[in-house]
């Protein structure tokens, strides 16, 4: 080997060592320790995101009634802040509005928050001591950022749009709104549709007027409670800031019998779905789901028990195409994590508002609740990622009670109806062991999961929102982290 | 199959009978849901049940065969032969005094009554004792049936009036520790914590978590300080013979502190009962633990007998100590660990260590 090879070694050992200084190396690792934790919080529309968001970080910063909580029950917790969120183009969660809004403030009765319309972000730094010896040496108080970000539940179903081609998703929509009770709800649009030949020139006005009345039709159906994962796209539903954009002028269309010429009806149409797939759905998607850490899925159990069984099938299929969207698993190691992008290795799937069942029969909630995400939960695991089920209440509305009613003890649950003076006392139905028998028995409308609002001088007392088991779901989502 | 919601604004809420609340309706699914008038409604929190009459657990003998007619005659027959003598004992005694008093009263009256008064006394002292005795034994049955209701309910999962259950002995718990001041912060947070919606395992970890943590962890330190002892006693005494004492007076001191720092308040009798249970306990936990320990005690053991025999026998009487200790913290503790950890001899000999050495222990 020659002195000038060595030479060459040598210069690029100089190199090597000055891009991978240590300091370098130090500061690169603690970037990746104190890298946000990015929870997901996904639902449905009405699953309680924005109730479940604002009670998490009203918890966190009045820890105190989180005695599942490891790091709390430890004394490990030191306390959290809200932070600056990180991204700048994005709103800032309204959590004092929300948590007024729950509370009941100014004169305003307690009340739960407005359907969200829109993106936002919410941004809570953890302050807490590490449990191990060692680490305590190394650095005695750690920091953990959580960013949680709150979006209308309707776009989550656009989530399965992304596979799909125009045409499949225009036949099906399109037999959809033909089919049972929605067919009278889409009678203005199907009137519109057969006077159309989808291969004649695209009309910009006529496409507009298409989608607008698309989405009426598919707002009329929500209104009406019919199948809410088949209610898409989910901006022709809460448009957010795309509202009168042209990507949302256009509807499902019959196939024309040959191929559509370009410029057609048919070819714009499908140019715009594309569009709406790639750019709103695949943007969406990139910023806020493909760098998730964490997820929690949030259920409105009793609400579909309530609705019947279609609800429930609804609520399944939207859970399964939702979810199918989503990379679990640990990569390998870190350089896995850096190379692949970070993934979801812990998942939550919540019942939410437990409070409206009683007590007694939460176990049997929980157990629906695992039925219902059989199939989701193995993959999950399978992947790698831990996942598991809880029935909880963000916020606790109402109290389980024991009533007598013509001589039987039957299990109840007492709380405020939305104007009503009093508090009252509801039998809401037997939720029975078997998951196949709970979803025969919603058949028979034999649930009626009553909408409690919250009670009065929830924040007053200056302690955390009385909830079930939040705690349990936070150790799940983020205890590890604060080891 | 359903009746229409109905809509009753309600009034009052009526007391709770735990028994009603206990026997909630199986078959009420059998209609439809619907809206109750509230005075119907009893909250499902039991008020505190201050009755002592825990279920009965029968100890199974699992696979044993029944003894047949020997077990009980050979009782018998031990309860006739300790009968007989105590009862031989106690008519000797009685003659005795009997006899001893008339002559007394045949020297002079005064006496005669100063010596039928020695005898009250001490008739009146032995009352006493046998009473707290008693009582102690009491308790500890007691503190038994807590931990047996526990098991139980832990145990009955799908169980709707398990969770009432376990309020209620969480009740039970949180009496029996009513009077320390200490705890009433504890008290406070425990009773604000624990709502309707927990359900028989959760409220029993809440009571771990809330309740019996601090307790849990001044019992543990009452073990470290007797480990320290026993460890510099054995460590310091000049003879054998003399530290043997001292280990076996400040173990049977850390028993009836441990014992009464989880409210069992031991007599004697209970004391013994109590240590026996310890030693089952610590050599359980000595079976558990015995890979890790043997080789770790080994190497401990070695390195402090290379500096002085002494101060590596003093470790392992320690070492004893704490097992010891934790054997009766296991005893004596109302609910069994499941919600909390498991204090391990493996952590006590860390900070016995650190301790001895001359640093606070964490």
């Amino acid at each position: 080997m020659s002195a000038s090879s060595f030479d060459r070694l040598g210069s690029t050992a100089r190199r090597l060592a000055r891009r991978f200084s240590p300091d370098m190396l130090a500061d690169e690792a603690a970037s990746l320790l104190d890298r946000p934790l990015r929870l997901g919080v996904t639902g449905l529309a009405r699953s309680g995101k924005t109730v479940f968001t604002t009670a998490i970080a009203r918890a966190l910063l009045f820890p105190d009634r989180l005695p599942f909580l490891q790091a709390r029950a430890d004394g490990r917790l030191i306390g959290a802040e809200l932070r600056r969120p990180g991204d700048p183009e994005i709103p800032r969660f309204a959590y004092e509005t929300h948590l007024a809004r729950i509370a009941g403030s100014d004169g305003d009765a307690p009340g739960w928050p407005a359907s969200t319309r829109t993106l936002s972000q919410l941004r809570i730094g953890l302050r807490w001591k590490p449990a191990g010896l060692v680490d305590r040496r190394i650095r005695p108080v750690r920091d953990l950022t959580l960013d949680i970000i709150d979006y209308p539940g309707e776009w989550l179903l656009d989530l399965a749009l992304i596979e799909r081609g125009f045409a499949d998703w225009s036949a099906e929509a399109l037999s959809l709104s033909r089919r049972g009770p929605r067919a009278e709800l889409a009678r203005p649009f199907l009137d519109r549709l057969s006077t159309l030949d989808p291969a004649a020139p695209a009309d910009d006005v006529v496409l507009a007027e298409l989608g607008r009345a698309w989405s009426t039709h598919l707002i009329a159906c929500r209104e009406a409670g019919l199948a809410v994962s088949r209610l898409g796209p989910g901006r022709f539903l809460v448009p957010g800031d795309l509202e009168g954009a042209p990507v949302l002028a256009f509807s499902p269309l019959p196939e024309p019998a040959g191929r559509a010429p370009s410029g057609s009806l048919y070819a714009v149409a499908e140019e715009r779905f594309d569009q709406y797939r790639r750019r709103i759905v695949g943007r969406f998607f990139r910023d806020h789901f493909a760098r998730l850490d964490r997820q929690v899925v949030l259920v409105d159990l009793p609400g579909a028990l309530s609705a019947g069984p279609e609800a429930i099938d609804d609520l399944k299929l939207a859970l399964t195409e939702s979810l199918g969207a989503f990379r679990y698993g640990r990569g390998s190691g870190m350089i896995g994590r850096l190379l692949s992008g970070v993934r979801i290795d812990r998942v939550l799937f919540a019942a939410t508002k437990a409070d409206q069942v009683p007590a007694s029969q939460h176990a049997r909630l929980d157990g629906l609740m695992q039925a219902m995400v059989a199939d989701a939960a193995r993959a999950i695991r399978f992947d790698g990622a831990e996942a598991r089920t809880l029935a909880i209440a963000a916020v606790k509305a109402a109290e389980s009670v024991f009533a007598d009613h013509d001589g039987r003890n039957l299990a109840c649950v007492r709380g405020w109806l939305a104007g009503r003076a009093q508090a009252s006392v509801v039998y809401p139905g037997d939720l029975p062991a078997d998951p196949a028998e709970a979803i025969a028995r919603a058949a028979g409308r034999g649930f009626d999961y009553p909408p409690f609002v919250p009670p009065a001088g929830l924040v007053r007392d200056g302690h955390g929102l009385a909830h079930i088991r939040l705690d349990q779901a936070l150790d799940h989502l983020i205890g590890d982290r604060l080891a | 199959m359903s009746d229409r919601p109905r809509i009753f604004d309600e009034p009052r809420i009526v007391d709770v009978k735990p028994a009603q609340a206990a026997t909630y309706d199986r078959n009420a699914a059998t209609s439809g849901p619907m809206e109750l008038p509230d005075d119907a409604a009893r909250t499902a929190r039991l008020a505190e049940d201050s009755s002592n009459d825990l279920p009965a657990v029968v100890a199974g003998r699992g696979l044993m065969p029944a003894a047949g007619t020997a077990g009980p005659l050979r009782r018998t027959g031990r309860r006739l032969l300790l009968g007989g003598i105590a009862g031989l004992v106690v008519t000797v005694v009685g003659f005795e005094t009997w006899d001893l008093i008339n002559r007394a009263f045949i020297e002079a009256d005064w006496l005669g009554w100063a010596v039928a008064g020695l005898g009250g006394a001490a008739l009146a002292g032995l009352g006493t004792l046998g009473a707290l005795e008693i009582s102690a034994l009491r308790r500890l049955s007691k503190v038994d049936g807590l931990r047996h209701e526990a098991a139980r309910l832990a145990a009955a999962a799908d169980d709707p009036a398990a969770a009432a259950d376990a309020t209620a002995l969480a009740a039970r718990i949180s009496a029996l520790y009513a009077d320390r001041p200490g705890l009433t912060v504890a008290q406070a947070a425990f009773s604000s914590q624990l709502t309707d919606a927990h359900d028989a395992q959760e409220a029993l970890a809440l009571t771990e978590r809330l309740l019996l943590a601090p307790i849990d962890a001044e019992a543990r330190r009452l073990v470290l300080l007797a480990a320290r002892d026993t460890a510099l006693a054995t460590a310091a005494s000049p003879a054998a013979l003399l530290d043997a004492a001292v280990v076996l007076w400040r173990n049977a001191r850390l028993v009836r502190e441990v014992a009464a720092l989880y409210g069992v308040r031991p007599g004697r009798i209970a004391s013994l009962r109590i240590v026996r249970r310890s030693l089952g306990a610590a050599a359980m936990a000595g079976v558990g633990e015995a890979g890790q320990d043997m080789a770790v005690d080994a190497l401990g053991g070695g390195i402090a007998a290379a500096v002085s025999a002494r101060l590596g026998q003093g470790v392992v009487n320690g070492l004893v100590a704490a097992r010891i200790g934790l054997g009766a913290i296991e005893a004596c503790r109302p609910l069994p660990f499941q919600a909390v950890a498991r204090p391990r001899t493996a952590d006590l000999r860390r900070d016995m260590m650190r301790m001895l050495s001359g640093q606070r222990a964490g």
